[in-house]
């Protein structure tokens, strides 16, 4: 069994001086278990804190069977990364015009984190932010995609995540007429 | 593409298709998506906007959640959503399951409430089953309608009113109007006998961008006569006679909208003529309010009133244009002033009586 630290894991060890142990143990879908502390896990997930509020916490290792251990370790990363990092203004401003991306854009280290990932492993990554209700992280890989998305065509796109094209002809153009409004040229 | 493909609009009829408004219903609190149905002003460039007021329909609960999506479905659905509505019309193109993704009401509501969240956009439109149309109509604006629906209710639809009035113009094409408009949350109310729950009754006031709730909502104006801004204030006319039969009958009379300070509004007295359906437009007449009347029967004229104090709804006649000596083809029954921004007045098209200026007239006089 491999037990993953995360680099922060220590400082925040300490920081978080309480009776009780401050990290969660967390149990991927193939077995793996990995470490994270408490308090970055219930900021940053809200499944989390609701187990860890619940008390349904596992010392053994909380099960998460809908998680494979590439993606958890992703995830444990991302929260010991997160718990370094300085907290920013989180909140997403309400100045953002209308046309551009209604997300809070990631930050320098957010977007090493996804910048190196596979497309496979920033899929799972996106699965298990969902599963676990980990918003931000939600955000930033799910703009990791859309960035990837920009600009392209809808063949390309099929091309970049190999995705078959299942249409005939004949409901493509119906489709494109339907969405008139959509294929203007700006 | 032309603009007579503006969805929506039909450049022929110079009619605003219903579409499909994509609102919340708040069911205990927490807010469901639905559907309702609203006639959508859309600005084409060529075209007067025009407000309305239409009936909504909210289709069931909306909202119901699908059967149980792939993890990577669910991976897409958190992708897409994101995206600006636009962009997720046309990546209905990918693949059916892209599509049929996009088509769920989960999706449309999650779209809605992240968009609602990130102050993005506006009212989601979904047409034919299609997200879309944020660019359109009003982008600003975001409508939550909160009709409390009574528990178990077997009402497949409640109904409301929404009034909806800019003054802005949108570029329909481009749509990116910068300024955006929070729209208060309104509250559920007491549920009514009648069933009606709660309204939108929302305008903008301009100088801060906010949208006031108005209770009792203001008479809807009338759908043909478009409204006109003077200094600050909106004024448009309402019909008097809210009979179904009647809906097309000219009105009697000009409500005022102060919409810089207050909410409130006035039933002004339209000038004589105007209670027998004769008013055919309002406008802004050397820096009033102006009134075009028809003449009495057996005068090919329309008669320009201004408006002098608001105190006291007093009319005087500015101008008696006899529009069968500019060109036969503008009878009175055919023509009707509209405001035009390069014209500051009607008379000045009146007098530059060039060719340049007839063409312009032309514009300003359509058929009815």
């Amino acid at each position: 069994m491999e037990v993953d630290k995360g680099k922060g894991e220590a400082e925040e060890t300490r920081k978080v001086a309480e009776a009780d142990r401050d990290t969660v143990t967390l149990k991927s879908s193939d077995g793996k278990l990995f470490e994270v502390s408490k308090e970055a896990a219930a900021r940053l997930s809200t499944v989390l804190a609701g187990m860890i509020a619940g008390g349904s916490i596992d010392d053994n290792g909380t099960d998460l069977k809908q998680i494979g251990s590439e993606a958890l370790e992703n995830v444990v990363d991302y929260c010991n990364k997160h718990a370094n990092s300085i907290p920013s203004a989180a909140l997403i401003s309400s100045s953002i015009s209308f046309n551009t991306a209604p997300f809070k854009e990631p930050e320098e280290w957010e977007r090493k984190f996804v910048d190196r990932l596979s497309h496979d492993a920033l899929f799972d990554l996106v699965e298990a932010a969902n599963f676990l209700g980990m918003e931000r992280l939600l955000d930033v890989t799910c703009h990791k995609i859309s960035e990837m998305m920009k600009g392209k065509s809808p063949d390309q796109i099929r091309e970049v995540f190999n995705i078959k094209n299942d249409y005939t002809k004949e409901e493509l153009e119906e489709i494109r007429q339907e969405l008139a409004w959509a294929f203007y040229d700006d | 593409m032309s603009k007579a493909h503006v969805p929506g609009y039909s450049a022929a009829t110079r009619e605003h298709k219903l579409a499909r408004l994509f609102c919340f219903v708040c069911d205990g609190g927490v807010p469901v998506a639905t559907r309702c149905e609203v006639l959508v002003l859309l600005l084409d460039p060529s075209a007067h906007w025009r407000p309305s007021v239409q009936r909504l329909r909210i289709q069931g609960e909306g909202g119901r959640l699908p059967q149980r999506a792939s993890p990577l479905a669910m991976a897409w659905s958190e992708v897409l959503r994101r995206l600006p509505a636009r962009s997720i019309a046309r990546l209905n193109l990918v693949c059916r399951d892209w599509h049929a993704l996009i088509s769920t009401d989960r999706f449309l509501r999650s779209h809605a409430v992240h968009a609602e969240l990130n102050g993005a956009s506006a009212i989601m439109f979904a047409d034919c089953n299609y997200i879309g149309h944020a660019t359109i109509g009003f982008p600003w604006i975001r409508v939550r309608l909160l009709p409390a629906l009574p528990c178990g209710a077997t009402q497949a639809y409640a109904t409301t009113y929404a009034t909806l009035l800019a003054r802005r113009r949108v570029r329909v094409r481009h749509g990116h109007e910068q300024a955006q408009a929070r729209l208060p949350l309104l509250q559920p109310q007491e549920p009514r006998d009648t069933g009606v729950q709660a309204g939108v009754r929302l305008v903008q006031n301009i100088r801060d961008g906010a949208w006031c709730l108005v209770d009792p909502p203001p008479p809807g104006p009338v759908a043909n006569v478009p409204p006109v801004d003077i200094d600050g204030k909106l004024f448009w006319t309402v019909d008097m006679m809210p009979s179904s039969d009647h809906q097309d009958r000219q009105t009697p009379a000009t409500r005022s909208w102060p919409w810089i300070h207050t909410c409130d509004f006035d039933v002004l007295k339209g000038p004589p003529g105007s209670c027998d359906g004769r008013l055919v437009s309002v406008l802004r007449l050397r820096g009033a309010l102006g009134a075009a009347v028809h003449a009495r029967q057996g005068f090919n004229t329309l008669e320009m009133w201004a408006m002098r104090g608001y105190g006291d709804g007093s009319w005087c006649m500015e101008y008696s244009v006899d529009l069968g000596k500019h060109s036969p083809e503008y009878s009175r029954h055919t023509t009707v002033p509209l405001k035009k921004k390069t014209l500051t007045s009607f008379d000045q098209c009146m007098y530059e009586h060039t060719r340049k200026v007839l063409t312009s007239l032309q514009w300003e006089l359509r058929c009815i």
